[in-house]
């Protein structure tokens, strides 16, 4: 075997303050070199925190009331939010009228609670990772606003790769995307086939070694292990599962851009329940899957040699 | 999984519907287990077990299955997308518990056994009853000697290789094939026939039937008299009711039949996307019922009733020790058969046996490869067993493996047909060890894995997981040990048996090290893969 790179996949954390605390762990019980994470960052819900007239404040979520009536009870409800991948947010009555009424002020409100959350990891990355030598290359994915993008640029803790080629172990460069093919959600990220093919084609383009190169694609090649889902009936809001007929939700264009190019390894994630290993050429492309609402932490950890995949670990910790 | 009340989803937030409960429903009763009950527990445990009501002991088994769909629930809801019980016994308990109970003992023995012994039901109590009775009722010697050629050695294996390959292309075609034909034509027909097949048998009395026997054992036996001939071999006696035998009946209707609705689990992906306890636990109790109140009880009470208590026990008598000698085999879909001497209804009454034997074990092909695949995926099974069919994007390497570890126990067993008792009792004896391993994973899971437990919504319900662990593994145990420390119970398994499954845990726990330590000079740690990490 060549020189080797050890390096730790996951994605589509979905605000979950819990996995990302594990992923950081892991970097160093895994003892990787480097650390990816696939996009995907923003929770799902706002999880009011409304105080009542009688002094207590309660949040009501997962089918629970929670009833906090001291500072140890908020901070235990706050970190059982934040572990989901919900945002807890103080608010009277009003405001929470406000947040059903008003979709403007709700956008606002959401951005803002994400931005906090984000900047809130990229502390605990620096706090975590200094000293280890491991570096952790990060994008958004189709579900994140564009506005986050900042945030993540402005970390001086991991790298926001989002759009650039990246020297990963000193020999593979690595291009990013988070962009993904339309969904029924209509997501911040969700481009044509059209623009999705082109906008990764140009970084592909760039890279002066394909043979070494690793594609951080979001969104799955489509017809493969790594983008098996339910077929949904999107006549209803929210979405009906059609139970029993699989789909595959993945990019015709990521596909033809991993035919092409033909990388020594693809990441990708998008699809939670799509955990799979498959082969395209001789790329060798991976999807750990999430399970970032159970807490639970769906990694991959890659050996890779100069040329090619030496060996992969899917894990679950 | 749906907006709870009292937060705020984002519009682009891929929240989907909650399944409903009409499709739970539904669900669940497509994916039950039809029919094979039928099979097993006559003549065998009617044998084993005289006296044993089955009606009683079908319900005995279901209570107890609740036990065991609150446990698949529970780990269903707790991790929606981790899929059945190889990763709930890898995360709960270790690694190699899953690997030995899952891979090693039910993937190579349990799994492979039963599909041997559905491929027999789908014969036995469909396509060779319907082809003999059919021959009999209109005189046609050739369609005589298919049935009986069919019920054959050759027959078997044959009819049952063809099964496996169709079952196989199925499989390979993709989920969305195997999901559709259960429900479009498995379902149907198996109400279609359990209607028929109750009917029949409650519209017939024993003394209509003693007519009916006599006339079609003339022409399949060439002898008259044929029925007073069977039952004085056991001196026509109907065998009073027992209640500690009906009670070892329903432990072993339910671990062996009801409790398995819940293998379904890789079918389940979108009610376990929805995060639902709720929902899973319908689904396996529909699933059950249905199983129990359709397609067992209303056959077998009519199967006693119809026939009458002396015959029934005078048949086992012969199904299982072969006297008096007889040139057709008196099981259960032939007898039924013998109510009528309408071929059109003779079909309807077969095909639901028919189709039900190569549905399961269209099932247990899926599940058989799903576990090979985790297991290649986790590193502790070679990587080409992940290997994707190019075409139809399914893992045909762990497919065709399955497949052919099915065909080595069809010539095994086919072509063995004294020791068909054997092999039957090994699967009833093998059928609880998935369980096992699961059972205690429940048991052990809240504190072992504190973090998943305490954060997800099963937690509120205070000891479900651990009790409905605990009954679960005092039924399995019963099984386990019941079947070398009764005496009604341990014929025909003896010492052999006890090897078999010895040796299938010792090489299963050699592979294991020593894959393991191969995975290790390739930079893979497999004691890694289910290893929680503490966020802090």
């Amino acid at each position: 075997m060549g020189k080797q790179v050890r390096i730790l996949f996951t994605t589509d954390l979905h605000g979950s303050r819990k996995t990302f605390l594990k992923f950081l762990k892991a970097l160093k019980i895994y003892k990787a070199d480097v650390g990816i994470i696939g996009g995907d960052l923003t929770g799902k819900v706002v999880v009011p925190i409304v105080k009542t007239p009688d002094g207590v404040a309660v949040a009501e979520y997962a089918g629970q009331v929670q009833v906090i009536d001291s500072d140890a009870k908020r901070h235990e409800v706050l970190l059982s939010i934040e572990d989901c991948g919900y945002y807890p947010i103080d608010m009277s009555k009003e405001e929470m009228a406000r947040l059903k009424s008003d979709s403007q002020y709700f956008t606002t409100t959401f951005q803002t609670a994400v931005s906090d959350r984000l900047k809130q990891w990229t502390d605990m990355a620096r706090e975590r990772l200094n000293g280890t030598g491991i570096n952790v290359y990060i994008t958004g994915g189709n579900d994140d606003y564009l506005e986050l993008d900042d945030v993540l640029r402005a970390s001086d803790s991991m790298t926001f790769a989002e759009g650039k080629i990246e020297m990963i172990g000193g020999t593979h460069e690595m291009i990013s995307s988070g962009y993904a093919n339309i969904t029924p959600w209509k997501c911040p990220r969700d481009v044509t086939e059209e623009e999705l093919y082109t906008r990764i084609d140009k970084m592909a383009q760039k890279v002066s070694n394909l043979e070494t190169a690793i594609f951080n694609l979001h969104c799955p090649p489509i017809d493969t292990m790594l983008d098996r889902c339910t077929q949904l009936d999107t006549s209803y809001d929210p979405p009906r599962p059609l139970i029993g007929v699989d789909a595959s939700g993945g990019s015709v264009s990521v596909r033809k851009i991993v035919e092409k190019y033909q990388p020594a390894l693809s990441l990708h994630g998008h699809i939670h329940e799509s955990r799979g290993i498959d082969r395209i050429g001789r790329t060798t492309c991976l999807n750990p899957g999430s399970e970032y609402s159970e807490g639970i932490l769906r990694s991959v950890l890659v050996n890779l040699g100069e040329k090619k995949v030496d060996s992969f670990q899917f894990l679950s910790g | 999984m749906s907006e709870p009340h009292g937060t705020f989803a984002r519009k682009t937030s891929g929240v989907v519907r909650d399944v409903s409960l009409r499709d739970a429903f539904i669900f669940g009763i497509t994916l039950a287990i039809p029919f094979a009950a039928n099979f097993f527990l006559f003549p065998l445990y009617s044998f084993l077990l005289p006296g044993a009501d089955w009606t009683i002991a079908t319900v005995i088994g279901l209570c107890l299955s609740l036990a065991n769909y609150a446990l698949y629930a529970s780990f269903g809801a707790m991790m929606p997308r981790s899929g059945g019980d190889y990763v709930f016994q890898s995360r709960g308990v270790h690694p190699l518990l899953s690997f030995l109970s899952v891979i090693s003992w039910d993937v190579f023995l349990q799994a492979p056994l039963f599909v041997t012994i559905l491929g027999a039901s789908s014969v036995q109590l469909g396509i060779s009853p319907f082809l003999t009775m059919a021959g009999a009722a209109s005189g046609n010697q050739a369609l005589i000697n298919a049935g009986n050629w069919a019920a054959g050695s050759t027959g078997e294996f044959t009819l049952a290789a063809l099964f496996l390959i169709l079952a196989l292309a199925a499989n390979i075609g993709g989920l969305k094939w195997v999901a559709r034909s259960q429900k479009y034509i498995l379902f149907p027909l198996m109400i279609i026939s359990g209607i028929v097949i109750a009917a029949l048998l409650f519209s017939t009395t024993p003394s209509g039937f003693e007519t009916s026997f006599n006339h079609y054992a003339q022409i399949l036996n060439g002898t008259s008299g044929s029925y007073a001939t069977l039952i004085s071999a056991t001196g026509a006696v109907a065998p009073a009711f027992d209640w500690l035998h009906t009670i070892y009946l329903g432990i072993i209707i339910g671990t062996s039949f009801t409790f398995w609705t819940v293998w379904t689990a890789p079918f389940f992906g979108e009610i376990k996307g929805a995060n639902n306890f709720r929902g899973l636990f319908i689904a396996f109790v529909a699933g059950g019922a249905f199983q129990a109140f359709f397609l067992m009880i209303p056959e077998l009470a009519g199967f006693q009733y119809g026939l009458g208590s002396q015959f029934v026990n005078g048949a086992a008598f012969q199904g299982v020790v072969g006297i008096p000698s007889l040139a057709f085999h008196p099981g259960f879909g032939i007898l039924t058969l013998m109510t009528t001497d309408n071929i059109a209804v003779m079909f309807l009454a077969s095909v639901g046996y028919m189709v039900a034997g190569y549905f399961m074990l269209q099932l247990f092909l899926t599940n058989m490869s799903r576990y090979l695949l985790a297991g290649s995926i986790d590193g502790v099974l070679p990587l080409a067993l992940s290997s994707p069919s190019r075409r139809f994007k399914t893992p045909v390497n762990a497919l065709v493996l399955s497949a052919l570890v099915c065909a080595i126990y069809f010539a095994l067993v086919y072509f063995q047909p004294d020791q068909f008792s054997f092999w039957e009792s090994v699967a009833v004896w093998t059928g609880p060890v998935l369980f096992f391993g699961t059972s205690i994973a429940g048991i052990v899971f809240p504190w072992t894995n504190k973090s998943i437990y305490n954060s997800s919504p099963i937690s509120k319900y205070k000891g479900l997981l651990t009790i409905s662990g605990l009954i679960v593994l005092a039924c399995n145990l019963f099984v386990i040990i019941g079947f070398i420390a009764i005496p009604e119970l341990l014929f025909p398994l003896g010492t052999n048996a006890t090897l078999i499954i010895i040796a299938f845990a010792l090489v299963g726990w050699a592979w294991y090290f020593a894959f393991a330590h191969y995975q290790k000079g390739k930079g893979i740690d497999v004691g890694l893969t289910y290893k929680e990490i503490p966020p802090e």
